[in-house]
């Protein structure tokens, strides 16, 4: 009964060959726009979470506070060294990583560029790196006597000065000669690919602000929850400092962060794309409704033979669903490919990376939501053909 | 003869109203939804501009490129100084941002940021800045503990509202609100708390610290050309270029590229709509053609050139799409006026949705034109059918 819907649905498309691949056009041009681009955000989003998950699961930041609303530009280190060193007593860390970041002026061949350089501690640096997978190319990490001295990340190493650093070469930076001790592997982030690390004390002396920190990272310990560490830092820092100028995060919750906003973004993307979905399925409708016209006559005849409206109504619902399920497989196809080749373009710039993923779950829901979107355009045109009267339909010319 | 054209097309369009209006809702759909995004964009880009002109173009700002969070601005009061010392300028300006700082009210704790800025000629600034208080005034010089409250951080920080002559705790000194702003119409400024540099020092022991420098040029300078003196004069004594100078001129280009970069995206997403209801209107003009062939065989074969019959359908389609574009049109200039209104009541009043008849008109003669090129093929194939073929024809 169901396979006879579908022979006269085709056939009938078959019929009127030029206005069924019009109406299928629509749905495939909406149906690519809203695969490529739901592809791309996702993949977007992937990376971008992805980015979080190489901090592991055991790793806290603790920064001075941000109050969203009511925040300016932030521009002073609110942190101290006194508040590295209540968290060095706090027996759940592994290790404390302390930082000082300003954008200051390096110098080499000749060329000046204002650069983001942290200034870290040196005491537990290299396992602090080696937990993220980042490793170097070059030289050593740097160490506790090191003075005047930098490691450099990889696009600074390669790209940014017309010629190669090395590690043993020496730069300027705010006019004082350093020696680059290390270069990272690159890590295709711009977090570490341009950054450049000195010691802590380095930098407070060159910003002349003693026991100054703007940053802290720190490593729970094998065993103890994350979260359960985050809170008790919380409380043992207010306890030390009598206030809450502070903040700590979790790279999870950065993450969650992250995705909420892109999602949002992927949502008005999404919802732009899909006006031109309302309009393809106007245009199925619209197809049907003069389908329904035409073959008039034929609805009178085949009520004359016996089939019910229900009948009636069940093959030009058929044929609209059809219509809307092959332009939506075809649309499905060419969105992958679109997002691919995008993909694939975006990568090389180097801007950011995006990282492809195959969601099965996508092409289910991109086919069966223009199946739907067909049936639906098709509802009233049907309707309309079901509720002939036959002696009516016959007579029509 | 032209008259004619457009009465016969127009008849046809009403003879299978459902089809003409099924084709054309799929252009106004298209239109609406890009000339809303259009308008908004643009009422946004306007609105900037409209602040940076109250700004005052007469001004630009020193800074340290970069401003990521925990990074201290290098900038001191001796950058000042040397700014000062140069005579184009009416007067200078140096900010000092403290964030995030515990206060208390009504036994109430909160956190926001100072701008601290100096008492001395505070009332000219506020002027300049087209500060207007609702409530109170600005600071007199040598004034010490005194605040004056943005409207929204006077109404939204603590659960009870801030008056003049209301006292806010923080870091253990008291301060009197000697003023409450009217409201700028963003958030970012209407969040804002003032407090005097001086006091900002001392209390958070910033003896030589500042966070940005506003450089208020003397009328009849040329600003670029200023701004560049500053430059060098700045490079010379910190000899270093850890600064950037923003002129509002560079601020507003970078802000409308990045605008004018979103604004095209999403555009051109929106246009696929308009893509789609184009073949619609093909297909609606196809099915024409075939139901009239008959006709279209009649006329024919009483003269009509091949030339009339093309033009005749090309008519019909044209106007699917003008029409589809009048009311694209003004349903998408409503849809924006709504969104302008949500922003309002999101306290974004800045966002002004302005009618452009550039926009108007560029919408409807391109969606007439989408709807003619939608019609082209159709009506090829309309005026090459051969006269007895198309009389011989039946469904």
């Amino acid at each position: 009964m169901f396979a006879e819907y579908f022979k006269i649905a085709i056939k009938n498309m078959r019929n009127r060959k030029i206005r069924s691949y019009l109406t299928m056009i629509g749905i495939i041009i909406g149906i690519t726009a809203l695969i490529a681009l739901i592809t791309l955000g996702q993949g977007m989003q992937k990376s971008v979470t992805e980015q979080f998950d190489k901090f592991g699961t055991r790793r806290i930041f603790i920064g001075p506070k941000v109050v969203t609303g009511f925040s300016g530009p932030s521009g002073v280190t609110e942190l101290t060294q006194k508040d590295v060193e209540t968290l060095e007593k706090l027996s759940y860390l592994e290790y404390v990583v302390p930082l000082l970041s300003n954008n200051l002026q390096v110098e080499y061949n000749k060329r000046k560029e204002i650069i983001g350089i942290s200034g870290i501690g040196t005491e537990d640096i290299e396992r602090s790196f080696t937990d993220l997978q980042v490793e170097l190319l070059e030289g050593r990490f740097l160490e506790e006597r090191d003075h005047y001295a930098a490691v450099v990340g990889y696009r600074i190493a390669t790209d940014l000065f017309d010629k190669k650093m090395h590690a043993k070469n020496s730069i300027r930076i705010n006019d004082i000669k350093f020696k680059v001790e290390g270069i990272f592997e690159e890590q295709g982030d711009r977090n570490y690919d341009y950054a450049v690390y000195t010691p802590i004390e380095t930098m407070r002396e060159l910003m002349e602000k003693p026991g100054a920190v703007s940053g802290i990272t720190a490593n729970v310990k094998q065993g103890t929850e994350i979260e359960v560490a985050s809170e008790k830092i919380e409380r043992a820092l207010k306890r030390a400092r009598d206030d809450e100028n502070f903040q700590v995060t979790t790279p999870q919750k950065i993450k969650e962060q992250t995705g909420v906003i892109l999602g949002i973004v992927n949502l008005v993307v999404a919802a732009i794309a899909g006006i031109s979905l309302i309009v393809g399925g106007l245009g199925i409708m619209n197809s049907m409704y003069t389908s329904v016209l035409e073959r008039t006559r034929e609805i009178g005849v085949m009520k004359a033979l016996g089939a019910k409206n229900s009948n009636v109504f069940g093959f030009f619902l058929v044929e609209s669903g059809i219509m809307g399920f092959a332009g939506g497989a075809i649309g499905v196809a060419i969105g992958l490919v679109i997002s691919y080749g995008l993909t694939a373009a975006i990568n090389t710039t180097g801007f950011v990376t995006i990282s492809m993923g195959f969601d099965y779950r996508l092409i289910l829901f991109g086919l069966a939501f223009s199946f739907g979107l067909g049936m639906l355009s098709g509802t009233l045109p049907a309707m309309r053909a079901a509720k002939l009267k036959p002696v009516d339909a016959l007579r029509y010319e | 003869m032209i008259k004619d054209y457009f009465i016969i097309a127009y008849k046809n369009l009403r003879e299978r109203k459902l089809r003409s209006w099924l084709t054309i809702l799929g252009i106004i759909i298209s239109v609406a939804s890009i000339v809303a995004l259009i308008s908004i964009s643009e009422g946004l880009e306007a609105s900037i501009k409209e602040q940076f002109v109250k700004f005052g173009s007469n001004r630009f700002y020193v800074v340290v490129p970069g401003g990521q969070p925990g990074t201290t601005s290098g900038l001191t009061t001796d950058d000042v100084d040397v700014l000062e010392s140069i005579p184009d300028f009416e007067y200078v300006t140096p900010y000092l941002i403290i964030p995030s700082v515990e206060m208390e009210y009504s036994k109430q704790k909160a956190y926001s940021s100072l701008f601290a800025w100096p008492s001395e000629d505070s009332d000219r600034r506020f002027e300049d800045y087209d500060f207007t208080f609702k409530e109170g005034s600005s600071f007199r010089e040598g004034q010490k503990y005194v605040a004056i409250f943005g409207s929204l951080a006077a109404t939204e920080l603590f659960d009870k509202d801030v008056h003049v002559n209301n006292k806010i705790s923080m870091k253990d000194a008291k301060f009197e609100v000697v003023g409450v702003l009217e409201s700028f119409g963003n958030r970012q400024d209407d969040a804002a708390i003032y407090i005097p540099i001086e006091t900002a020092r001392d209390l958070f022991d910033r003896p030589d610290e500042v966070s940005m420098i506003d450089v208020t040029v003397k009328s009849g300078r040329e600003i670029d050309t200023v701004a560049e003196r500053a430059r060098r004069a700045l490079e010379r004594k910190r000899k270093d270029e850890n600064f950037e100078i923003l002129t509002p001129t560079q601020i507003l280009k970078f802000l409308s590229q990045t605008l004018g970069i979103v604004q095209a995206i999403l555009v051109s997403i929106a246009a696929i709509s308009l893509v789609v209801g184009a073949v619609g209107i093909m297909n609606s003009m196809y099915t024409s053609v075939m139901e009239r062939t008959k006709d279209i065989g009649i006329m024919k074969s009483i003269g009509a050139r091949n030339r009339d019959i093309m033009l005749l359908f090309l008519v019909e389609s044209g106007m699917i799409g003008f029409v589809g574009g009048i009311i694209g049109i003004i349903l998408g200039y409503i849809a924006s006026y709504g969104v302008a209104v949500y922003a309002a009541s999101a306290g974004y009043s800045i966002l002004q949705v302005h009618i452009d008849f550039l926009l108007i008109l560029g919408g409807l003669l391109f969606a007439t034109l989408v709807g003619m090129l939608s019609g082209i093929l159709p009506s090829k194939r309309a005026s090459k059918l051969h006269p007895v073929d198309a009389l011989r024809w039946t469904q």
